[in-house]
């Protein structure tokens, strides 16, 4: 079992942190996407502290001494799971980003040419091949 | 800054009016239903949203010579319908209506929408499948899921909405300059409709049929129908809770 002290302590510190889940949100400063998960860590936690004989069955099944141990070993899982879910979408923005930028970058430099021809300066440079100015459609 | 259309019927003609159509590996449908707004509506200009489709919807609207905004990177639902809306704000059109490149949006209801939204001097008009509850219902699962959503719209802004799902809209201008500044990203149907209503807009809804998609799927399918409803009840909830500010 969880000694009582543990118990009160974990449950303000979850409703602490829902609270400033829920503040972050009611301001936009985090999209609902990403702090789902964060709300479930929270839930998990608090029904675990209320229920301790999940974490007696779990310590019995991995062989773990401690209910707390048990605890802390589950939030850390769950933590690395959020961190490594926003690993991949930091990999996915990266790329997102980079794709963004050298489309831009080709777009002005292949709108500046145009400028170029049109003025008669007789600079021209070598056509882009493969990439299609936006807006170039019928 | 409400600004509803304050045109009589006469004027209407004089709107400047937009068709938006969000299209994600739709190439079997888009062009068909460009075709028929063109026929059916013909003072509408279209502008198909391609969002990074991995098939020829790209290729087989510009062979069509219909306007696409190509994004260069997939923003999802909500990224490519503001994308519209900013197209329509940053052209000044007067009204913009949202239709699907599945085919399940008739475009043959666009003049009964746009007369409720003159006349009604709503800020938004959406094509209900449920008023009359005629033509595609889709399965007993979605159907319950929006009545979920009404029933949650409901209890938080005291507005009764009977499609809140439904993707067949058409916004006059004022709500164009709101949904272009900010639209939902993820699902953002409901939560589109809780915000307008929260900031003192009008909602109104006109009875449609609507028809079974002819072709691509469902952005929400029975895997991720649960994390659906979740976020967006969380969504919805947070309007709630948010400071109602009738500016924006």
């Amino acid at each position: 079992m969880l000694n009582l002290r543990l118990k009160i302590f974990l449950f303000v510190i979850c409703f602490l942190v829902f609270i400033f889940l829920i503040l972050k949100l009611r301001g936009r400063k985090a999209d609902v996407k990403y702090v789902l998960p964060w709300i479930g860590l929270d839930l998990g936690v608090v029904v675990i502290t209320a229920f301790p004989g999940i974490l007696d069955y779990f310590c019995r099944l991995f062989g773990i001494e401690t209910p707390s141990n048990m605890l802390f070993f589950f939030a850390l899982i769950l933590l690395g799971m959020v961190v490594f879910s926003m690993t991949l979408t930091i990999s996915r923005q990266n790329e997102q980003i980079r794709d963004l930028t050298q489309r831009l970058a080709l777009w002005e430099d292949s709108q500046k040419q145009t400028q170029q021809r049109e003025k008669g300066s007789g600079v021209s440079g070598s056509e882009v091949p493969g990439f299609e100015v936006p807006g170039s459609d019928g | 800054m409400v600004s509803t259309v304050n045109a009589g019927a006469c004027g209407a003609q004089n709107l400047k009016k937009l068709v938006i159509v969000p299209a994600y590996n739709e190439a079997g449908t888009v062009v068909e239903l460009c075709r028929e707004v063109k026929n059916t509506a013909p003072d509408y200009d279209i502008i198909v949203i391609n969002d990074c489709s991995t098939d020829a919807t790209l290729a087989k609207c510009r062979e069509a010579g219909i306007h696409v905004l190509d994004l260069p990177v997939n923003l999802g639902i909500g990224g490519a319908m503001q994308s519209g809306y900013r197209y329509a704000a940053a052209h000044g059109y007067d009204i913009a209506v949202q239709v699907d490149g599945d085919g399940q949006h008739d475009p043959a209801y666009l003049g009964a929408m746009l007369t409720k939204l003159l006349d009604d001097g709503a800020d938004m008009v959406v094509g209900s499948r449920f008023i009359e509850g005629e033509g595609y219902q889709s399965t007993a699962l979605r159907r319950g899921g929006s009545r979920y959503f009404a029933g949650l719209i409901k209890a938080v802004t005291g507005s009764r909405v009977t499609d809140p799902t439904s993707g067949f809209r058409m916004a006059g201008k004022g709500t164009i300059g709101l949904l272009a500044q900010e639209y939902p990203q993820d699902y953002p149907e409901p939560e589109s409709i809780v915000r307008l209503l929260r900031t003192g807009r009008r909602v109104v809804e006109i009875p449609v049929k609507m028809r079974e998609r002819g072709g691509g799927t469902s952005s929400i399918g029975a895997r991720n129908s649960v994390y659906y409803m979740i976020k967006v009840t969380i969504a919805i909830l947070l309007e709630r809770i948010r400071p109602c500010s009738t500016s924006v």
